[in-house]
């Protein structure tokens, strides 16, 4: 027979032999399927969220569009006028956009404001009109969205037989809303469903003010409310705008609470690390099926390669058959994950709109993005399973009595210390934010080798453990021992999820104390003015206690810093948080000798106390300060918390912005209970300092609660991975379960075994995944945070943090493994086993 | 024969040499809901200074102008600032704005540099228009002002997304042309596209170019100096989907002469190529038929569309064969309103320079 026709003959021989298996068996290659199905359809999921949530208000660096700069009436009695607006246009600040507010009464429907059945949404929504031309030229993504639709004839006319504008809201109202027929006013036309788009303020619906004045709304009832510095103004455009405004009119800086510095950078990071950890996830889950897989068939490899079947076919069929269930669960899970995505949406909405107070964006699914990264996946756990599994597979089919030796104790260890070794050598020498990435995840690989190492070692620890008094005790623990060297890869994406998500909330809560903390200490004062010129003595009046806030630029070692001011006095050495500091620190200060550095200059420019350093001119208002002409030596006293801040920055004396120049636009006032503010609230923007503290910090938990739900989707595909894999292996149990019951086991007993099993084995992981996450915080916080961002801030465990991680993913595993332990059927089935 | 067209097809597939993506209609969009607008006819024709002034009753109309400039250095530039204007047609009446819209284009290249901005503004609202007693005609701060009702001697002052700052002092040295008949210049064969058109082209320029305060040094100031042309148009038929485009041209002899051709592209009709030669002393002449041609001889490939951007212009009389050329590749403006306008090289049997506009390729 000629050789090639024998190899196909062998090669179909194998092919109807798998198919065979698959008809016999066929809950192994379904699940098989179902587990490759959910990390795709998991990495889908994750991609699409992250995608969706990545173009929320949250993860933008530029302000809301109605966030930012303004100017508007001085006083109630006076108002903007179109001549203004126009004067100030042509003068050159193209970057002033009218808008006029309307709150109402607005109505959901066609029915007139006053008429009967339309529900009244006044105390929900504010209307706003925009000069949507004139946004235009601004070159915003929302301006162009808003303009395209304020000009677009293709937008539908909800409302028949009625003259309607095009209006866009946040996605969060636009979901909350639910107003299909348009929104009707009491005068004006009507308004078509919003549009969702992102920088708009919550509460608020936005229409071109040429539909804005229409019927009875006029300039004359509805003056222009601001004009909006569609792009940001720097100093120079905000001092000349200042020179140009007249007397009626203010110009109102942008608040600084608002300003978003680097939470937005550190959240769009969160996000990217999320969709690393599921893919890596989603590999491990991957190549757990593979390699289940793998050892329900090997029995019958050994036997067809008895017969004569060559170890090359037997290879080539057991890659091919894997393969096929990776090229069909594959686009699979990645369309029920974009359909469950999808079919999520509104949930997700108002829950990211309810719960977050934060928009989620429908995502639009790129399918051949989706589908490329999950089959990059699959294929890539394939190519694993051929280097590691499969080779073992030849060595097995070629002489089936040498079967690998364990690993003894020494071996391990040594491999444990070169893991060890390599992941301090990764963390130690990291030195770029691409490095510090890298060993966290040499850090994750590194645990779950650890696990692969020592688990099925310390499970056997527990079997010679267990009295003989107990014989299901020894069967749970024997029985883990068992388990835990077929399921490794299972829990390694279990360990992987588990440590992330302790590291992350670790992260997210040091960050969190160390914030609110530095706020507390930073904002001494019971509440700050900002304004866009600094406060008379006459406004603040006689009792209350102004400090003001000055600012400059220049330059130390070539680089550009900026450069603020403060007091030397008790209140202002209290109020700053100095990480680092000479004894006289002070002292050499108020000398004028030395300068305080923010963490970002001293981490980019390698600088800590003692050091000095060539300070340049400092520039006030684009003129020299007489009393720093540059260049100048100075001693650094100090090194203080500066969090959010994207720019290097040191503090001078006062005396430097003498006479005062450079006001930074904010104001500190102290003794002010009591005091009459109405005069300061007329200048600028009043804040108490209770309340900015609770805006900074209602920010920062809506930021950080979107990853958190990230993290706990990453985990939940890892606790479902897991629990096919019980599924897969339980299969196998049935003799011994059989057994069990005819000892008179009973079946709440098997099942509670078997769950005391899977759950000795997931806490044993957990206790492994607790050290690696407090360490992968660290990495995070001094590491990522400092080369991504230039400051870090302390490290701190919390037990009720820690406690709570654990117990949570634990409970999520818990809840997960019911399913198949529920669905056990531990009757005797012989004839399935005879057949077998 | 199948096999050669097999060949011919699969050559031209490799070497891109496929003939310019199908033209769509370069003002459709803006205009798409204008009214119909009052008809341009040929009995009514142009006076000035009055109609340097804006024709709201009209769809479309624009002033556009374009410049050649050299600084002391010899470094050539090519310059442009229109203002277009578009009736609208709300389905409401608003107390902002009044039907109208305005857009402003103002464009500057170097040898090696491209600045552009597009700027929007509603009628009515009083940051944009033209006026003629005096002639000002502004969108923001982008201004061309005259101390009387004439267009010159004028002083036209721009900036472009804070990189550039213009400002020139625009002189003449011949009459305003209009062009076709009185200025009513027809566009297609048919007559039913139809504008009233003139121009000024013998524009003296003089002033100053300032490049680069964006990135935060000084910018830096050139004095420059050149020849500018001037167009002011305005129609209803052209706002029109059905009127695909234009490859238009304006041209400097060296001798002094001035030409402008045009081929427009409409729909359902032969492609319409007419165009005017103006004598050194202003005498002008309507070029049509047989007279003149327009060809293509060259292709760029823009925004991955294949953009005819070298061009033959053949005259019988006077007899003329000339080699148009862009100044640099990529002068295209991609604007909402996007399309080619860049400066050309002008050779062959006479010398020249001037600016090259085709529309109908985005």
């Amino acid at each position: 027979m000629p050789r090639r026709l024998w190899a196909i003959q062998h090669w179909w021989l194998m092919v109807r032999t798998l198919a065979a298996m698959a008809r016999q068996k066929p809950w192994q290659p379904l699940l098989i399927v179902v587990a490759i199905m959910v990390a795709t359809g998991g990495l889908s999921s994750v991609s699409l969220i992250n995608a969706g949530a990545s173009q929320g208000e949250l993860a933008n660096t530029t302000p809301g569009l109605l966030s930012g700069a303004m100017v508007v009436a001085r006083s109630p009695e006076h108002s903007i006028t179109r001549a203004d607006y126009v004067a100030l246009r042509k003068a050159g600040f193209t970057q002033l956009i009218a808008i006029s507010r309307d709150s109402g009464p607005f109505r959901c429907g066609s029915a007139p404001a006053s008429g009967r059945g339309a529900r009244d949404i006044s105390r929900a929504v504010e209307i706003i009109g925009i000069d949507t031309l004139a946004m235009a030229n601004a070159n915003l993504p929302l301006a162009r969205a808003l303009a395209d639709a304020a000009n677009s004839t293709a937008a539908p006319q909800p409302i028949p037989g009625s003259v309607s504008s095009v209006s866009a809201a946040s996605p969060a109202l636009v979901s909350r809303l639910d107003c299909p027929g348009g929104i009707s006013r009491d005068s004006g036309i009507a308004i078509r469903p919003p549009t969702p788009l992102t920088q708009i303020p919550d509460n608020t619906i936005v229409v071109p003010l040429a539909a804005f004045y229409t019927g009875n709304y006029t300039l004359h009832n509805r003056p222009i409310s601001a004009l909006v510095a569609a792009t940001p103004l720097s100093p120079r455009q905000q001092n000349a705008l200042t020179r140009q405004l007249p007397v009626h009119l203010k110009f109102k800086p942008p608040p600084a609470i608002q300003q978003p510095g680097t939470l937005s950078d550190s959240f769009q990071l969160n996000l990217w690390a999320m969709g690393m950890l599921m893919a890596v996830v989603a590999l491990f889950i991957v190549l757990n099926a593979l390699t289940l897989m793998y050892r329900s068939r090997l029995p019958q490899m050994v036997r067809l390669r008895q017969l004569g079947v060559g170890r090359y076919s037997l290879i080539n069929a057991l890659l091919g058959e894997l393969a096929l269930y990776c090229a069909l669960a594959t686009p699979a899970g990645v369309l029920a994950g974009v359909a469950l995505t999808r079919q999520l949406t509104p949930t997700l909405s108002s829950t990211f709109a309810n719960l977050f107070n934060a928009p989620f964006v429908r995502p639009s699914p790129l399918l051949a993005e989706l589908l490329l990264s999950a089959f990059a996946i699959s294929f890539a756990a394939l190519v694993v399973f051929f280097v590691v599994p499969a080779r073992q597979l030849g060595g097995a089919l070629n002489r089936r009595s040498r079967r690998t030796t364990p690993l003894n104790t020494a071996q391990r260890l040594c491999i444990t210390a070169v893991i060890v070794v390599v992941n301090s050598v990764a963390i130690l020498t990291a030195d770029s934010t691409l490095w510090a990435l890298i060993s966290v995840a040499l850090v994750l690989l590194g645990g779950s080798l650890l696990i692969i190492l020592w688990l099925p070692g310390f499970t056997r620890l527990l079997v010679r453990g267990v009295p003989p008094d107990y014989p299901l005790a020894g069967y749970v623990v024997a029985s883990t021992y068992a388990f835990s060297a077929k399921s490794r890869l299972a829990v390694c994406a279990f360990f992987i999820a588990l440590s992330a998500n302790i590291g992350m909330n670790v992260m997210t809560d040091s960050f969190r104390q160390a914030t609110k903390s530095w706020l507390t200490q930073r904002l001494a004062a019971p509440a700050y003015l900002y304004s866009a010129t600094p406060p008379s003595p006459s406004q603040v009046g006689s009792n209350i206690t102004a400090r003001i806030s000055y600012r400059g630029y220049t330059q130390v070692n070539g680089a550009p810093v900026t450069v603020r001011s403060v007091s030397d006095d008790k209140t202002s050495q209290d109020s700053l948080a100095l990480s680092q500091q000479l004894p006289n620190a002070w002292t050499l200060f108020s000398q004028n000798q030395a300068v305080l550095i923010n963490q970002q200059m001293a981490l980019r420019q390698h600088l800590a106390p003692g050091a000095k350093i060539t300070l340049g001119s400092v520039r006030v208002k684009d003129q020299v300060s007489p009393h720093h002409i540059g260049p100048a030596e100075r001693i650094v006293a100090g090194v203080y918390l500066d969090y959010g801040n994207p720019d290097a920055q040191l503090l001078l004396p006062l005396s430097v912005f003498a006479p005062a120049a450079g006001f930074a636009g904010v104001t500190a006032l102290y003794n002010v209970d009591g005091a009459d503010l109405s005069a300061l609230k007329a200048f600028g923007e009043l804040y108490e300092t209770s309340a900015l503290i609770t805006t900074s910090m209602a920010t920062f938990d809506r930021t950080f609660v979107l990853t958190d739900a990230l993290n706990i989707v990453t985990l939940l595909v890892a606790a479902l991975a897991f629990a096919i894999s019980v599924s897969v292996l339980t299969l196998d149990l049935q003799p011994q379960l059989t057994l069990l019951r005819t000892l008179g086991v009973r079946q709440w007993q098997i099942k509670a075994a078997l769950g005391a099993q899977y759950m000795l084995l997931c806490t044993a992981t957990a206790m492994v995944a607790l050290p690696f996450g407090i360490g992968l915080a660290g990495i995070f916080i001094y590491q990522v945070n400092r080369f991504a961002f230039s400051w870090v801030y302390p490290l701190q465990l919390s037990a009720q943090v820690l406690i709570s991680s654990v117990l949570f993913s634990l409970a999520v595993i818990l809840v997960v493994l019911l399913l198949p332990l529920g669905r056990l059927n531990n009757k005797v089935d012989l004839r399935q086993e005879g057949a077998g | 024969m199948k096999a050669f067209l097999i060949g011919i097809t699969a050559w031209c597939w490799l070497t891109a040499c496929s003939e310019p993506a199908p033209r769509s209609s370069v003002f459709s969009q803006p205009a798409a809901s204008a009214s119909v607008g009052v008809q341009v006819v040929p009995e009514r024709p142009v006076v000035w200074p009055q109609d340097h002034a804006s024709h709201p009753a009209f769809a479309l109309e624009w002033w556009y102008l374009t410049f050649v400039l050299s600084d002391e250095q010899q470094r050539q530039y090519g310059l442009q600032f229109t203002l277009f204007r578009f009736t609208t047609n709300p389905p409401y009446d608003s107390h902002w704005t009044n039907g109208q819209q305005w857009m402003g284009h103002a464009s500057l290249h170097t040898p090696t540099a491209h600045f552009y901005e597009e700027r929007l503004a509603g009628g009515g609202v009083g940051n944009a228009g033209v006026s003629a007693a005096p002639f000002m005609l502004a969108i923001d701060n982008w201004q061309w002002v005259s101390a009387n009702t004439d267009l010159f001697p004028s002083v036209l002052q721009f900036s472009i997304q804070n990189d550039v700052s213009v400002e020139l002092a625009l002189t003449t040295s011949g009459p305003l042309i209009a062009h076709g008949q009185g200025g009513y210049s027809e566009k297609s064969a048919s007559g039913k596209y139809r504008s009233y058109y003139y121009s000024q082209p013998f524009i003296q320029a003089s002033g100053q170019l300032a490049i680069g305060p964006k990135q935060g040094s000084a910018a830096t100031a050139v004095k420059v100096k050149g020849q500018g042309w001037f167009d002011h148009e305005w129609s209803s038929q052209l706002a029109n989907n059905d009127a695909l485009g234009w490859d238009w041209f304006s041209v400097h002899l060296q001798d002094g002469a001035k030409l402008m051709v045009f081929t427009m592209h409409v729909k359902g009709e032969a492609p319409y190529t007419t165009g005017t030669f103006i004598t050194a002393h202003g005498e002008s002449t309507t070029l049509a038929g047989d007279a003149l041609s327009i060809t293509a001889s060259g292709y760029e490939a823009i925004n991955g569309q294949q953009v005819p951007v070298e061009w033959q212009i053949d005259l019988a009389e006077p007899a003329m064969h000339l080699t148009i050329k862009p100044f640099k590749p990529g002068q295209w403006n991609p604007g909402r309103v996007a399309y080619y306008e860049g400066r050309i090289q002008v050779s062959g049997s006479h010398q020249g320079t001037g600016f090259m506009e085709l529309t109908g390729y985005q």
